[in-house]
């Protein structure tokens, strides 16, 4: 008798009745689990020596210090030292932990809905929460008393936050919508369609990637990968495709909102050049900074100040300005991945969820970074983001 | 485990050399294509590599290995990350008469695909990798009567989305591929 089962036993039999060949697996463990030691043998040092500091630092303070018995300031920025940078300070951050979202230093408020929480961010008026599964993502906002609505009740899985998250853009099969998000309404929609179509392989053609600015991001996704892009103003209405296929990439405006910043094709494949890009000129680029390893914007990654974007760059949370383009700090996992995006704090810190907890960083002074236990480990959990302005 | 370092490195690889490919099959059912299967096979041997002095037995590696790799599939903040684009409305797809039954497998998997991570490892747990339904939980680190309602779940999501492509598994005698077609529940 043949059922679901036996049927799910022959096609997950089938499916991996060819295995592809792995490259030394064993090694590349081997070597990443080295580079792991290193880092926490270097972590324990530190902090041993930051703990030497201290004690050191504190009995020499209680011997240099001022005579009125305050601290000497000098003594507190030698101990801290310039190889072992001050950690940064933990700043508020909203999480999300289950079925509740708290807020920094309030009362958690019960979320609506149900299902995961994909998506949370901090807004005027409170937060935007995605939830639901797969098929039916819920959009809520809910304010600071707990009381939610919902604005969208089939928010698809392509959508973008922007303008502080007074924005929302997002693509429904070949419908492209751009929703202002004002007092718990979603009052003016421009709608257009994108040329394309679905398929059982996924999307061929025009898809949403992103936001940048006034503009939407659109790529030519031809399998997995795209082949050109182009960006679309919504003031201008109708929208009719120019892809500039040189294009591997588009992340953010420039701090002075005129130009665009993102990646073209390098002189070989395989390398990239981060580019100031002109929108007025289809994509062409301005500038460009080459030899850059290939960049993926995180969905949140622009910082609030817009100066500096987020992003993962050869398995480590890249950090490039938005004024060329150019990746100009990486930070590695201890783990050797990330799982989770990162998101802003404020102008200056990001965090990011490690294996066991949340990493602040300083933007400006990558190696200011505090680690904190995650808020739990039995629930899903994720930091609430900031959308640029 | 009492063994030098190079001694660990050389067990470490003997145990990879004997079970990355079964760990690779798995992970690829988990995650739905071979390039993420590698990363997550790439983290769980990391994983395992580091937590390799304090398992306690060359039985308790495989074990050890096989939940970091399901843990880290199944963890919402990884797929994220990762990119995942979940299709919102499900492919449609023409099934012609006669199709062969690799063609509805295929539907099949492309089904399983679309599941919640945990509800797919679940499926995989149960019907790859045979594990009884106190060992998937025990796997998973949740109840019994998690796996069960995960699996029912899965189970009914999968006949739902078969029916509607007028595919449904045919409770047949022979024990053979055929369905009994345009049945839609």
């Amino acid at each position: 008798m043949t059922t679901l089962e036996d049927e799910l036993r022959a096609a997950f039999a089938t499916r991996v009745a060819e295995v592809p060949a792995v490259h030394d697996v064993a090694g590349a463990a081997i070597e990443r689990g080295r580079a792991v030691r290193r880092r926490q043998r270097r972590t324990a040092g530190a902090a041993f020596a930051v703990v030497i500091a201290l004690v050191v630092g504190g009995t020499t303070l209680a011997k240099v210090g001022r005579p009125d018995g305050r601290p000497d300031q000098r003594g507190s920025n030698v101990a801290a030292g310039p190889t072992s940078p001050a950690p940064v300070e933990v700043p508020k951050l909203d999480l999300v932990v289950g079925n509740e979202l708290r807020p920094a230093g309030r009362a958690p408020i019960a979320l609506p809905g149900k299902g995961d929480v994909y998506d949370a961010v901090r807004v005027p008026a409170g937060w935007l929460v995605v939830r639901g599964d797969k098929g039916t993502r819920t959009l809520w906002e809910v304010r600071a008393d707990g009381a939610a609505t919902p604005l969208i009740d089939s928010l698809p899985a392509t959508y973008v936050f922007s303008a502080g998250g007074r924005v929302l853009t997002y693509q429904k099969g070949s419908s492209l919508t751009v929703a202002g998000i004002v007092a718990g309404t979603v009052p003016t929609k421009t709608t257009i369609q994108l040329p394309g179509k679905d398929g059982s392989q996924g999307r061929t053609g025009a898809e949403l990637v992103g936001r940048a600015g006034q503009y939407v991001v659109i790529g030519n996704r031809q399998g997995i990968d795209y082949d050109g892009f182009d960006v679309w103003d919504p003031a201008n209405g109708s929208y009719v495709p120019t892809w500039n296929h040189e294009v591997v990439g588009v992340y953010a405006a420039t701090p002075d909102g005129r130009s665009l910043i993102g990646a073209v094709k390098g002189a070989r494949d395989g390398i990239t050049c981060a580019a100031v890009l002109d929108p007025a000129a289809g994509l062409r680029a301005r500038s460009k900074v080459c030899d850059q390893p290939y960049f993926a914007a995180a969905r949140h990654g622009l910082s609030p100040d817009g100066r500096r974007i987020l992003g993962q760059s050869a398995g480590a949370v890249a950090i490039a300005e938005t004024a060329t383009g150019k990746q100009v700090a990486k930070i590695a996992a201890t783990e050797g991945v990330w799982p989770a995006e990162p998101v802003w704090v404020d102008d200056q810190t990001f965090a990011v969820a490690t294996e066991g907890g949340i990493r602040y960083v300083d933007a400006a002074d990558p190696a200011r970074t505090r680690e904190v236990p995650g808020p739990s480990t039995s629930e899903h959990w994720l930091a609430v983001a900031l959308v640029a302005g | 485990m009492v063994s030098s370092a190079g001694d660990q490195e050389r067990e470490f690889r003997d145990f990879v050399a004997a079970r990355s490919t079964a760990l690779l099959r798995t992970a690829y059912l988990l995650a739905g294509d071979w390039g993420a299967a590698e990363d997550l096979l790439q983290v769980a041997l990391t994983k395992t590599y580091l937590a390799w002095r304090r398992l306690d037995g060359i039985e308790a590696v495989e074990p050890y290995a096989r939940r970091v790799l399901v843990n880290t599939a199944t963890s919402w903040w990884r797929r994220r990350w990762h990119g995942e684009r979940p299709t919102e409305v499900l492919p449609e797809r023409p099934i012609p008469d006669g199709l062969d039954a690799r063609l509805e497998r295929d539907a099949l998997w492309a089904h399983v695909k679309e599941l919640p991570a945990r509800q797919r490892a679940v499926l995989v747990l149960r019907f790859y990798e045979d594990l009884s339904e106190v060992d998937t939980a025990a796997l998973l680190g949740v109840s019994v009567g998690t796996v069960k309602s995960q699996c029912s779940r899965a189970l009914a999501a999968l006949r739902k989305r078969l029916g509607e492509q007028g595919i449904e598994p045919a409770l047949v005698a022979d024990g053979s591929a055929e369905r009994v077609k345009g049945a839609v529940r």
